[in-house]
């Protein structure tokens, strides 16, 4: 086999990079991903906010839908706040020294992820459907995606709770890529590797 | 705790580097300043301000801002906002301590800003 023959027929690698705010159901979807695609989870899940406080990264994933073959590597990225306050974590449950401890490492996380938006190649924009999708950090993020011209999909997730407003989602952000999911239900996530699939083919 | 709020001229920060405008933002805020800037923030601006942020939070008298963008449009979507479709971007940017302020959008557009005193 010639090289570039050898070349043409390796899976393309895409760092698919998973952003939003805190609490959103990042790791959750990236588990469902890790699962499907490589048998193993990417992090742990919690309902005590800033769970992810370090990036975790599920290298030599094996994508292949509808016969776009694409080694992935999965990035969960701590959520991105604008605020970390050891009280927060108090009430649920936290010693003071936990709740600190906490903190510190989510402050750390949060500077992170921001530092670690250059390197991703596609990243899914994971938003909380049951909460209003104005929150600044989901503007930031976006607004910093165009302009450094990475591909993204918005994904409001939790479409599965009575409260989840997917129409306000679709509505604001009329222009892009949206694809509404349930994580924790699996819902939708056919539809949203479709998506991932044709926008890392893009991905140079 | 009593907040002041100072609205802030193009003029004042449009002569400020990335690193002079964040460091400046950054030091009026820690004084319990709710700043009103007239030259909104960019969204590179924005992130870079949250990085510097994290930096500053000591998790007792500082755990960081309030921080909002907003248009002059006619409604509130993303496209308006970020010129996809119109060359639209944010007009006004609110930065204020994180427990000063709470801020609600409404579907009109209109922005409140409730004090917290």
């Amino acid at each position: 086999m010639s090289w570039k023959t050898w070349l043409k027929s390796k899976p393309k690698h895409v760092r698919l990079g998973f952003y939003g705010e805190v609490n959103a159901g990042k790791t959750t979807l990236a588990n469902v991903m890790g699962i499907d695609w490589a048998g193993q989870e990417v992090g742990k899940v919690s309902e005590i906010p800033h769970e992810t406080r370090e990036i975790a990264k599920l290298e030599k994933v094996n994508f292949n839908v509808d016969g776009t073959n694409i080694d992935l590597t999965l990035i969960d990225m701590p959520g991105i706040a604008t605020t970390v306050d050891p009280k927060s974590f108090v009430n649920y449950g936290l010693s003071a020294g936990e709740a600190m401890q906490r903190a510190k490492e989510a402050t750390r996380g949060i500077v992170e992820a921001i530092k670690y938006l250059e390197q991703v190649d596609v990243a899914l924009v994971v938003l909380d459907s049951t909460k209003t999708p104005f929150d600044q950090v989901n503007f930031t993020i976006l607004g910093n995606l165009e302009h450094q011209k990475k591909p993204f999909i918005i994904v409001p997730n939790k479409i599965d709770c009575p409260e989840s407003d997917v129409k306000t989602v679709q509505e604001a952000f009329g222009d892009y890529e949206v694809v509404p999911i349930s994580a924790l239900k699996k819902e939708g996530i056919d539809k949203l590797y479709d998506s991932i699939a044709k926008l890392a083919k893009k991905v140079k | 705790m009593s907040y002041s709020v100072d609205f802030i001229p193009e003029y004042e920060t449009g002569k400020f580097s990335l690193v002079e405008k964040t460091r400046y933002i950054l030091s009026q805020v820690m004084r319990n300043k709710i700043l009103i800037l007239e030259n909104a923030l960019s969204p590179e601006e924005e992130l870079y301000l949250i990085e510097k942020t994290m930096n500053k939070i000591d998790y007792r008298n500082f755990v960081g801002i309030k921080l909002f963008s907003f248009d002059s449009g006619e409604d509130n979507r993303f496209s308006k906002i970020f010129g996809k479709s119109s060359k639209k971007r944010s007009t006004y940017t609110i930065v204020a301590p994180n427990d000063a302020v709470s801020v609600v959008k409404d579907e009109r557009g209109i922005l409140s800003i409730r004090i917290n005193v």
